[in-house]
């Protein structure tokens, strides 16, 4: 496996958690961030931070039932009929 | 399948992810309400012009923020100076040797456990708070999930300025939230 530095790791963190990476690049990162006892919180930091905002994300309102039939109306006046799911 | 039933099918099951979209956007549901049934109209006249069984939902997000964007040009002039500083940052690419977060919040809490502490509204009314280019990134990869390869189409800009500012916008929403946080009583710095 390539080895990669602190920098290298920490440029490419978001990354990491966001699986952009590709499997090599992955690997490395999660390798080091294993063994690197100053990188390692960073990655605990920053997914706690992530995990809050996918939360913060889940708990959004959904569309307002008023509005879902408002568009129905509109599209039916477009030519498409109303739906059944 | 015609084209009233493939809009059915591939654009309306996206109306909630489509509001959530347009209530970061705005920041305000009166708005929102108004933006979603533009973008579903729009949608919906210029359905042919969709590619059947390609990301319906970046599609319509893409309509959705030109017709804010279009708007807003219309109503008002707002906030150049907070547009120019994140459009600067954007072309330094992405930092190499900077740490990928808010240092104060860090030191205080090297786990972040203090994230877990504060309500959906807080982090939430943080991003709304955020320059628009960072929140933009910030809403469509940490709340809806898409790809960099999507945002930079959606937005229109390349990937590595989608890093960036998901880089900077993260760590300034990080800050937000630290003072958030410190100012609701959840973080005591005094005690420390």
């Amino acid at each position: 496996m390539t080895r990669i530095d602190c920098i290298d790791a920490l440029s490419k963190l978001y990354e990491y958690l966001d699986g952009e990476l590709p499997n090599d690049d992955s690997d490395a990162v999660k390798h080091h961030m294993e063994v690197c006892q100053g990188c390692y919180p960073f990655l605990r930091f920053c997914s706690s931070f992530q995990d809050a905002l996918h939360r913060a994300g889940h708990g959004q309102a959904a569309a307002p039932p008023a509005l879902r039939s408002r568009i129905a109306d509109l599209l039916r006046a477009e030519g498409i009929p109303p739906t059944h799911h | 399948m015609d084209r009233n039933e493939s809009f059915q099918e591939e654009a309306l099951p996206h109306l909630d992810a489509v509001y959530r979209f347009a209530l970061r956007l705005t920041g305000s549901a009166a708005d929102a309400e108004d933006l979603v049934q533009e973008t579903f109209l729009r949608a919906f006249r210029a359905w042919d012009q969709y590619t059947p069984g390609t990301r319906a939902k970046s599609w319509l997000f893409t309509i959705c923020r030109n017709v804010f964007l279009r708007q807003r040009k219309r109503d008002r002039r707002r906030e150049e100076t907070v547009r120019d500083a994140a459009a600067e940052v954007d072309t330094k690419g992405l930092p190499t040797g900077e740490i990928p977060v808010f240092t104060t919040a860090y030191q205080y809490d090297p786990e972040g456990q203090f994230f877990a502490g504060i309500v959906d509204g807080g982090i939430l009314g943080a991003i709304d708070r955020l320059p628009d280019d960072f929140r933009d990134t910030v809403v469509l990869s940490d709340l809806e999930g898409l790809a960099y390869a999507e945002i930079a189409e959606l937005l229109d800009i390349p990937v590595g300025t989608v890093k960036s500012r998901l880089f900077r916008g993260r760590r300034l929403l990080q800050q937000m939230l630290y003072e958030y946080a410190t100012e609701t009583g959840y973080v005591h710095t005094k005690t420390r």
